[in-house]
């Protein structure tokens, strides 16, 4: 996994931090994980890079004001400084970004059936492919 | 944005968009003269389909010229060969998502057609890839794509005849026209397209390029005319960045925003393999409005 699919990744579940009544919803991803790790056989590609990915989001439940950044420091595929240095600076102006359009994805002229979290997770969604040319970087 | 009181400018956002869309007409029809009855359907089939999905969700007909711009725009951003049912594609993505998720006209945080523009680009690559290229990344035809290997063209054939890439590009000097158009009417406002096209300029001469660019095509570097010209800029300047409902309030932030599209262009035409960041560029620039206003505001509140 690459490190911009994790820090999207990592964002998404930002979503639930911030609400700890809804923290037990991180709990389901490392079962599912363990999921697909079990049923590894039976699909071709290795299951191994997603690995240290769960521990990190494991990690979040430990520390759920600081688990962004600590999941960002658990990730093992860095390959120089540089990158993980990047890779958390980005981490926080997408979730200052994110912050500052909450207002408008939040506003009430957008139709109920995605308003809250599936808005959020579009808007999410365009970041990732916004940002996603500066992983070539 | 200064204090008030305000007067009002005699201008209405029909009018505004009535005005916008005759500025478009000479890119429309120099896309069609060179390109042919394969960009009239392209047009055709936007049109119709946009107004369709306006219908669809708000559940009455309407015309708008906002519509108008937006299936004529994501037009001007697709290849000459694209098929026409990219177009239906790319309405239902501009209407549905870029406009009505987000609430509606006047609501929308990114600009509906660059949104449809980019998600089109992430779901169907080959449309923008050029078959006869070797492509080591999502790519599109533009004199700035990096496996052409062409030779650098001469000004005025830039400016004046079709080169690869976007319909939009088939005579440049039209774009330009348009442009002159909406500022001579004062319905853009006039730092964005120049703040733009500055930071882009001084880039392609300051960065020092990547191995790709100095391998494949040398003549991309320090040239800043070939970077304002050929790719996006010119429409991006003046009809993409200048969407009132999508950039800043205050005239400084505007600036700022016009900076951060440049930066985000030239740092994606340098350093990855997509030809043209200007799309990208726009919508970075979408996102950051709310946080540029936040900010302009608070420190034009505290100097003034």
């Amino acid at each position: 996994m690459r490190p911009i699919d994790t820090l999207f990744i990592i964002l998404v579940f930002s979503f639930y931090l911030k609400n700890p009544k809804q923290k037990y919803i991180i709990l389901i991803l490392p079962i599912l994980a363990f999921a697909v790790i079990f049923f590894n056989a039976y699909i071709p590609t290795s299951i191994a890079p997603f690995v240290l990915p769960i521990f990190a989001i494991l990690a979040c439940i430990i520390s759920l004001e600081l688990s962004p950044i600590s999941l960002l420091l658990l990730f093992p595929e860095y390959n120089n400084l540089w990158e993980a240095l990047m890779i958390p600076l980005f981490w926080y102006i997408i979730t200052r970004l994110i912050e500052n359009l909450n207002t408008r994805v939040n506003n009430e002229y957008i139709p109920s059936y995605i308003r809250g979290f599936p808005i959020r997770f579009i808007t999410l969604g365009i970041l990732y492919y916004i940002f996603y040319p500066l992983s070539y970087l | 944005m200064k204090p008030g009181p305000f007067i009002h400018s005699g201008f209405t956002t029909q009018r505004l968009m009535f005005i916008t869309t005759l500025a478009m007409i000479p890119m429309v029809a120099a896309s069609i003269w060179e390109n042919g009855f394969d960009a009239m359907i392209l047009y055709v089939v936007s049109i119709l389909s946009v107004f369709c999905m306006e219908f669809i969700c708000q559940r009455r007909v309407i015309f708008e010229y906002s519509a108008l711009i937006t299936a004529v725009l994501l037009v001007l951003m697709l290849p000459a060969n694209a098929p026409w049912w990219i177009s239906v594609v790319g309405a239902i993505l501009a209407v549905g998502i870029g406009k009505y998720f987000f609430g509606g006209f006047g609501q929308n945080i990114f600009n509906p057609a660059v949104l449809s523009r980019v998600l089109l680009m992430a779901l169907f690559p080959a449309i923008f890839i050029m078959p006869e290229w070797t492509v080591d990344g999502v790519s599109g035809a533009t004199l700035l794509s990096k496996e052409i290997g062409a030779s650098m063209p001469s000004l005025s054939s830039l400016l004046l005849s079709s080169s690869p890439g976007s319909l939009a590009q088939a005579m440049p000097i039209t774009v330009l026209l348009g442009g002159v158009i909406l500022l001579v009417y004062k319905l853009i406002d006039w730092r964005v397209p120049l703040f733009y096209l500055a930071t882009i300029s001084l880039l392609s001469i300051l960065l020092p390029g990547s191995e790709k660019i100095l391998g494949h095509v040398p003549y991309l570097l320090g040239n800043p005319l070939l970077h304002i010209i050929a790719g996006g800029s010119l429409l991006t300047s003046f009809f993409l960045l200048t969407d009132p409902v999508s950039s800043p309030f205050s005239s400084n932030g505007r600036v700022v925003y016009a900076i951060i599209a440049g930066v985000f262009t030239m740092i994606i035409r340098y350093y990855t393999p997509y030809p043209d960041g200007a799309a990208f560029g726009v919508l970075l620039a979408n996102a950051m409005v709310p946080t540029i206003d936040k900010y302009m505001l608070k420190l034009e509140a505290s100097v003034f």
